[in-house]
């Protein structure tokens, strides 16, 4: 019946049950979480606006959205704005890529060898429930306040939710696989390679989604402690010059680089583990 | 297909049924004085699993165990398909002892066990991947193996989109790709329906018999199921309840190729009958409720 095209499927098929319905209507049922989802978000804006323009807030304390629009606009025509946002980027991006690399591997190793496991498990709980921002005046200590250890206070914060979900995955295992896998006399390689790491990453992918938040906390904070350019800095430095425009318009380009890195992670683990789902 | 003649009741060849031998060559898995237990790792209490247990397998032959449910038959296969170490004797393959899985046997799993991020085509390949074999040879060995068993059309599907007896035909079709020695099967279709475990039977007799597929191999078949039993056996050994021991040795004279409507034939019937009153007796003599096998079937 989703083959027949709608003129023939509403006037032949449907002259009883089916109401007639319009094509926005369709949609909007369909699309029913975005379209509330936008609608939540214009009636914060508009209360904002409206409460700017009837003076019941302060503007220069406030700000207000049109003013963020305003500002948003001369920030990136005037260029001032790609300096913190690249700082930034290449901090998180950076610290992720030495997360990833680090921890999946660990994590796999560490949920195999059970010894391992039961040594680095208290440790590994310690250092991911004491908050990482504590560990700030150690690391500048021993680093500096260079970009190493801004870098290190993102992979300090991103590195743990994605050891121990790895961890967790790893020990989830289907012993079923691990059968095959030994009487197909796959080498280690093969196992990791081949069987763990794809039966694993259901559970390593949402693992990168928490440790890209963290991430993007820990470049934040680090900013703010050793300053030297990021989005961080730019909004601390905005602030204490009054300048509540550009300090929320640079939150509203946090707030959207987290939606998309976020988004785009969600996209790859269904596309990836589209099995796990079924 | 050819029809097969059966022999009729009182040829002399019934009445003699264990002496006949599939072929008198040098036995190929040598069972000696085996003894397999396992801790319980919450207790700690070591418990017996197959006590002291006997005999030989020649070259050739489509061996099933039979027996109760939880009476030691599978974790004697994972002894056989080096999953599980024994407690006491050997187990010898052509001469060997062994010590681990290897390249010459291959596990039909109870449950399909397969891979659900890979294709059924993917899924084949693993086994062929794990021991470096694979090559253009060997692929089209699988492509050739996915049509016999009847899954051309789907090789491209996932796991999770296929009905449960296509995923065993995957599961089959692993395991004979790397060109085994020795097949191993643990009750591969018990979780199916009748009609598709009829179905099923009736491929594997198929598969067993393709004439490119085999040198003489042998297999090793484990279920519940009487009527299973008969039509696939060569032989078949009966295991006691547990802790298993070895309860009886029947030799099925039955001609090749065997064609699903033969289940329901007198010679059938008589195997079959046979094969459940040992059953009975060797799981603990609860009444069979059957009347006593024919004089010229009983031992």
């Amino acid at each position: 019946m989703s083959i027949a095209p709608p003129d023939e499927r509403f006037s032949v098929d449907n002259t009883e049950g089916e109401p007639m319905e319009p094509a926005w209507m369709t949609w909007g049922r369909s699309h029913s979480k975005v379209v509330y989802g936008t609608f939540g978000v214009a009636v914060v804006l508009i209360a904002w606006q409206l409460t700017a323009w009837l003076g019941l807030v302060n503007v220069t304390i406030s700000s207000d959205p049109i003013r963020i629009i305003r500002a948003e606009i001369s920030l990136f025509s005037s260029g001032q704005i790609w300096g913190p946002l690249g700082a930034t980027a290449q901090e998180v991006g950076w610290g992720m890529l030495i997360t990833l690399v680090i921890s999946i591997p660990l994590g796999l190793i560490l949920g195999r060898v059970t010894a391992l496991y039961d040594m680095t498990e208290p440790i590994i709980n310690v250092l991911n429930s004491v908050p990482y921002v504590l560990f700030l005046p150690v690391i500048i200590f021993w680093f500096g306040i260079g970009e190493e250890s801004r870098i290190l206070l993102v992979i300090w914060a991103a590195t743990m939710p994605l050891i121990i979900n790895t961890t967790a995955g790893v020990r989830n295992l289907n012993p079923d696989y691990l059968r095959v896998a030994k009487m197909c006399c796959a080498g280690r390689w093969t196992f990791y390679r081949s069987v763990l790491f794809p039966a694993t990453l259901p559970y390593i992918l949402t693992g990168v989604r928490l440790s890209i938040a963290r991430a993007l906390v820990g470049a934040i904070v680090a900013e703010f402690f050793l300053s030297g350019g990021g989005l961080g800095y730019f909004v601390q430095t905005a602030t204490s010059n009054f300048d509540m425009d550009s300090a929320m318009a640079g939150i509203f380009i946090m707030a959207v680089a987290a939606v998309v890195l976020t988004r785009l992670i969600g996209r790859m683990e269904r596309n990836f583990t589209h099995w796990s789902q079924g | 297909m050819e029809k097969t003649v059966f022999v009729s009741q009182d040829d002399p060849k019934v009445a003699n049924l264990t002496s006949s031998s599939v072929r008198p060559e040098a036995n190929y898995v040598e069972v000696d004085h085996v003894s397999i237990g396992y801790r319980s790792r919450k207790t700690g209490i070591y418990k017996d699993a197959v006590v002291d247990l006997s005999f030989d397998i020649r070259r050739g032959e489509f061996v099933v165990i039979i027996g109760t449910s939880g009476c030691g038959k599978t974790t004697f296969l994972e002894a056989v398909a080096g999953l599980t170490p024994v407690s006491k004797g050997q187990i010898r393959l052509g001469g060997k002892p062994i010590r681990g899985p290897g390249p010459e046997r291959s596990l039909v799993f109870q449950s399909p066990s397969l891979f659900p991020w890979r294709n059924v085509r993917d899924n084949v390949l693993f086994a062929l991947q794990a021991q470096h074999k694979l090559n253009s040879e060997t692929r089209q060995r699988a492509d050739d193996l996915l049509d016999l068993v009847g899954l051309k059309g789907v090789m491209d599907s996932f796991p999770h989109e296929l009905s449960g007896g296509m995923k065993q035909r995957v599961n089959l079709a692993r395991a004979l790709v790397t060109r085994p020695e020795l097949l191993l099967l643990d009750e591969p279709f018990g979780a199916l329906d009748a009609q598709t475990r009829g179905v099923m039977q009736h491929e594997l007799v198929n598969v067993w018999q393709a004439a490119d597929l085999g040198e003489a191999r042998n297999a090793l078949f484990i279920t519940h199921d009487v009527e299973e039993a008969v039509y696939l056996a060569d032989r078949i050994l009966v295991f006691s309840k547990a802790p298993a021991s070895l309860a009886a040795d029947i030799s099925i004279d039955l001609p090749r190729p065997r064609l699903p409507e033969h289940k329901r034939s007198s010679e059938y019937i008589l195997y079959q009958d046979r094969v459940l009153n040992e059953l009975y007796t060797a799981s603990g003599g609860a009444s069979s409720g059957l009347e006593p096998a024919p004089k010229g079937v009983s031992q």
